[in-house]
């Protein structure tokens, strides 16, 4: 199987995924039954199957793909109104939902997945051309099922007969040819290895090798050259920090894969894929690299050769030799040394060897996520205490009716607990904190398969990916990830002879830039494509009512490429297999926006566009500006809060009824926070303070009664009830116990951006 | 306790389906009106506290208190059920339910006592049975001197009633 290249964390997470989308998605079908005409249910329903769809595209299920891209097709039809979700249709669609779920569950149980019945496939995508005659698609059966016919070799090898989809049998000649060359290399650096002056510059040698020869089977879908050549990989890296022990056991090893990988390459030129039991061997590597004691090794013991190691991992059987303890022909199965090796006496080399000398392993341990989040939680109500300690400590120093040592002695304590506190909550984020590049991680091989689909030649560059973010901002940064790409794949790049004949590079770039920005990860996505068309966006967000043509023309540029944000647009002309259809900007921005963050598009026609996002660390605590309106106390997120100013009335004018503030250079449409939250609508109470506030490259200002000050809150989330697109967005409470309540930023700018168009 | 009363006197059947079931309820007052509801749903009983007001909620909607760290929305039964508010007295209390692991709060005039009822006393509403209207109504408890109006609490909280009530109150006010 294929997925075997894949880390079982992302197959594992794709899973679960699909499988609650597809359950809520089964439930908005048959509510759609009964109401074909809402919209929003449709695009619900529309988005959760472009997910699958996305995901499942980038993990290689090619069957699951066609079937949900019909689907798809279909429903985007009923979304723009030209087919009616009828019985008929419903019936395709449900059949479609369960060719899916069947996959998911094929996937786990390692099975083939069922060719989508061309019935539905086809019906589905008719429905979507809107055409009801039979209008028969060939190609989307045409999926590529591992080959069931394979003959299983006498020492558990298997030999199975190469097949491959259409579009990569012309690339397998490269690939053989590079082989040879790259397995000569690899024999090389490993006899090299055995020099010990040589070792080290072997080692990194044969961590590019690795490397290489890694993604290409990985291309091909050779899962287990692909780990070999990890494996490779793995050595490269590690054993120059190895021990003497190690390195000795490590060597035939290293060997064996090796010529395992010749004979892989020699069965390739013959057309056949060979596969042998290297589970064994590969857990021996492994265990070896992450410095386990290797002193019960028979191969040690022995002094064994490659050939030696072959036979006691169980890659090939022990009928080949005849002086070796029995060993189970079964592949996979554990073979002896951890039995026999206790009677040998093992060599004096592997006893003198203290086991001081392994190298530092990182000691780690595997907590529940559950148990963090417990953490997190404490550590947020501890926050909200040490502020309200903190708070009452203030006090105290203005009362006359304490003795000032005692009061002094306060003050210092409840400094100390805020010092503590804080350093506590860092600890307990830092513990929820990865790095970038777990998610960076799927995107060179994303890429590689978005470059050969569109006849591309992409490189994709990735920096700061070290920079870390909580786990949860990790997840939820997956999906608005790959959809950028995508897009910057799909459209933002030409093709090779369109770049020549614009005067660039063949092959186009595409960056991904990750970096700290106080307590802020910025993301960026660079391409040096196309640019998108400002005029092509302008007439379409006209088309769609978005904006009218006098509107358009005073907006910005930046301004006009956020319309490709907006829900239902796209302008790429023809659908294809990987994005267009507008669904995946809008995706993007509500994920983005559900993590309190921000997104923001930049163009240049001709180099380039270069989308950025912004997201904060962490998701449960932020820094917050306390102002009062009328009588009630509400939180700004410090993150957008660009400045505070006083509007000198002679300042403040109107246009068409809505209140502006000249501020520098700019015009700042003025909200009234006693208007938006609707306080006591009788007091005439002042409001001076203009609290200048940036979402999306858009500012406001909101009118405020006065500025309490900064405060770390912790974000609680508010009941259902209230989830009414109001001004608010959440709640946290005060050092004072009281309840505030947070300011939605994002309707807030939506609502300044309603004002000004009215 | 088991009491032998026969299930003929509950014959349209109800949500108190078993006839000789023993309810614990807590019953509380609103607008002179006696509502009761299952004990095991009730968290807490807390006097009045600051509400912090939401912007754009249902008007049925308070606002929202702090439980010990958790935020939680607190509905004016008053409005819920359509009637006149009353200026806040001494008696008001805060009652704390959890409803499908939601946690609410509700404001009532006065909470009376912990009673245990045999549900074989329960009856359906009739249609119109007060002045509220009686989708959120479990059922009516028939009490020797008195009549028990028993609250469905997943329909008292769910949201699209709650922002029906408010529609309604909009309707009354206009």
């Amino acid at each position: 199987m294929p997925l075997d290249a894949f880390d079982p964390d992302i197959l594992q997470d794709f899973l679960t995924e699909s499988g609650e989308l597809l359950e809520e998605l089964e439930g908005d079908l048959v509510t759609l039954e009964s109401t074909p005409d809402d919209l929003e249910l449709l695009n619900q329903i529309f988005r959760a199957l472009h997910t699958i769809k996305g995901s499942a595209s980038f993990l290689g299920l090619t069957n699951l793909v066609d079937v949900a891209h019909a689907a798809e097709t279909a429903l985007n039809a009923a979304r723009s109104g030209e087919v009616v979700v009828d019985r008929n249709a419903m019936d395709l669609l449900l059949e479609a939902v369960d060719t899916v779920r069947l996959h998911l569950q094929q996937i786990p149980a390692g099975e083939p997945l069922a060719t989508p019945n061309p019935a539905v496939v086809e019906g589905l995508t008719r429905l979507g051309s809107g055409e009801p005659i039979d209008a028969s698609q060939p190609e989307t059966q045409t999926a590529t099922i591992e080959s069931a016919q394979s003959a299983s070799g006498a020492d558990g090898r298997v030999i199975s007969r190469l097949e491959l989809p259409a579009n990569k049998t012309d690339l397998i000649e490269f690939l053989l040819a590079d082989l040879d060359e790259t397995l000569a290399q690899i024999d090389a650096q490993v006899t090299a290895l055995r020099e010990e002056a040589e070792r080290a510059e072997a080692a990194d040698a044969l961590v590019e090798l690795g490397e290489t020869l890694a993604r290409s089977a990985e291309f091909f879908e050779f899962s287990q050259m692909a780990e070999l050549a990890q494996l490779l990989n793995a050595t490269g890296q590690t054993l120059p920090s190895l021990g003497e022990t190690h390195t000795a056991s490590l060597l035939p090893r290293i060997e064996a894969v090796a010529s395992i990988l010749r004979e892989q390459a020699e069965g390739l030129a013959a057309n056949n894929v060979i596969t042998c039991p290297v589970e064994t061997l590969g857990a021996r590597i492994r265990d070896l690299l992450e410095g386990l004691d290797p002193e019960d090794d028979l191969v040690l013991a022995e002094d064994a050769t490659a050939q030696d190691v072959l036979r006691l991992d169980g890659v090939i059987s022990s009928g080949d030799t005849n002086d070796t303890p029995p060993n189970p022909d079964a592949p996979g199965a554990e073979p002896e040394p951890a039995d026999a090796a206790p009677q040998q006496a093992s060599t004096p080399e592997a006893r003198a060897e203290p086991p001081a000398s392994t190298p530092a392993v990182e000691q780690t341990i595997r907590v529940e996520v559950g148990r963090l989040e417990t953490l997190m939680n404490l550590v947020g109500e501890l926050v909200l205490q040490k502020n309200r300690v903190a708070a009452l400590a203030r006090q105290l120093e203005s009362t006359e009716q304490l003795e000032g040592e005692f009061r002094e002695d306060i003050t210092v304590a409840a400094g100390n607990l805020d010092r503590v506190t804080g350093d506590i909550q860092v600890a307990v984020m830092r513990t929820r904190m990865q790095p970038l590049d777990k998610l960076f991680g799927k995107y060179p091989r994303l890429i590689r398969d978005l470059a050969k689909k569109t006849d591309k030649q992409i490189s994709l560059v990735i920096e700061g990916g070290e920079t870390e973010v909580d786990k949860s901002v990790l997840e939820e940064l997956g999906d608005p990830m790959v959809h950028l790409l995508r897009n910057a794949a799909d459209h933002g790049l030409e093709l090779p002879a369109d770049r020549v004949a614009a005067g660039k590079d063949e092959g186009g770039t595409i960056r991904i830039v990750a970096a700290h920005e106080g307590s802020h990860v910025s993301v960026r996505i660079i391409d040096d494509g196309r640019g998108m068309p400002r005029d092509r966006i302008a007439a379409k967000a006209v088309e769609k009512g978005l904006a009218t043509e006098q509107e358009v023309a005073q907006l910005s540029d930046r301004e006009v490429y956020r319309f490709i944000l907006a829900a239902g647009f796209s302008t790429a002309a023809e659908v294809t297999d990987l994005s267009g259809r507008g669904v995946g900007m809008d995706v993007v921005r509500t994920n983005i926006e559900a993590l309190k963050g921000t997104i923001d598009v930049d163009s240049t026609p001709g180099s380039g566009t270069e989308i950025t996002i912004k997201i904060p660390l962490t998701v449960a605590i932020m820094p917050a500006m306390l102002v009062r309106v009328d009588e009630e106390i509400y939180a700004i997120p410090l993150a957008n809060l660009l400045e505070i100013v006083r509007p000198e009335s002679g300042r403040v004018s109107t246009i068409s009824g809505q209140p502006v503030l000249r501020l520098r250079d700019s015009i700042l449409p003025l909200l009234s926070a006693q208007k938006l939250f609707g306080t006591d609508p009788h007091s005439r109470g002042e409001a001076p303070f203009a609290v200048v506030i940036q979402h999306n490259d858009r500012a406001f200002g909101l009118l405020v009664s006065e500025l309490i000050g900064q405060q770390e809150i912790v974000i609680k989330p508010l009941d259902e009830m209230f989830d009414h697109k109001g001004p608010v967005s959440g709640a946290t409470v005060r050092d004072d116990g009281g309840v505030s309540l947070i300011v939605d930023v994002a309707q807030m700018a939506r609502i300044a951006e309603h004002q000004t168009d009215e | 306790m088991q009491h032998p009363e026969t299930p003929s006197q509950n014959p349209n059947g109800s949500s108190a389906e078993h006839a000789t079931e023993q309810l614990q309820l807590v019953t509380f007052e609103v607008a002179s009106e006696e509502y009761a509801v299952d004990i095991l749903a009730v968290q807490e009983i807390n006097r009045m506290m600051e509400v912090t007001r939401v912007p754009s909620s249902p008007p049925a909607v308070v606002g929202v208190i702090n439980l010990r760290g958790k935020i939680i929305p607190v509905l004016d039964l008053r409005e819920r059920f359509g009637m006149e508010a009353t200026p806040k007295t001494d008696q008001m209390r805060i009652v704390v339910v959890e409803v499908h692991s939601r946690v609410i709060g509700f404001i009532v005039d006065r909470v009376h006592e912990v009673l245990r009822i045999s549900s074989s006393i329960v009856e359906p509403a009739p249609a119109m049975v007060c002045s509220i209207d009686s989708d959120f109504i479990a059922g009516v408890g028939k009490l020797e001197d008195r009549l028990l109006i028993l609250l469905d609490l997943e329909k008292l909280f769910d949201r699209e009633l709650v922002d029906n009530a408010a529609s309604n109150a909009h309707a009354a006010a206009a």
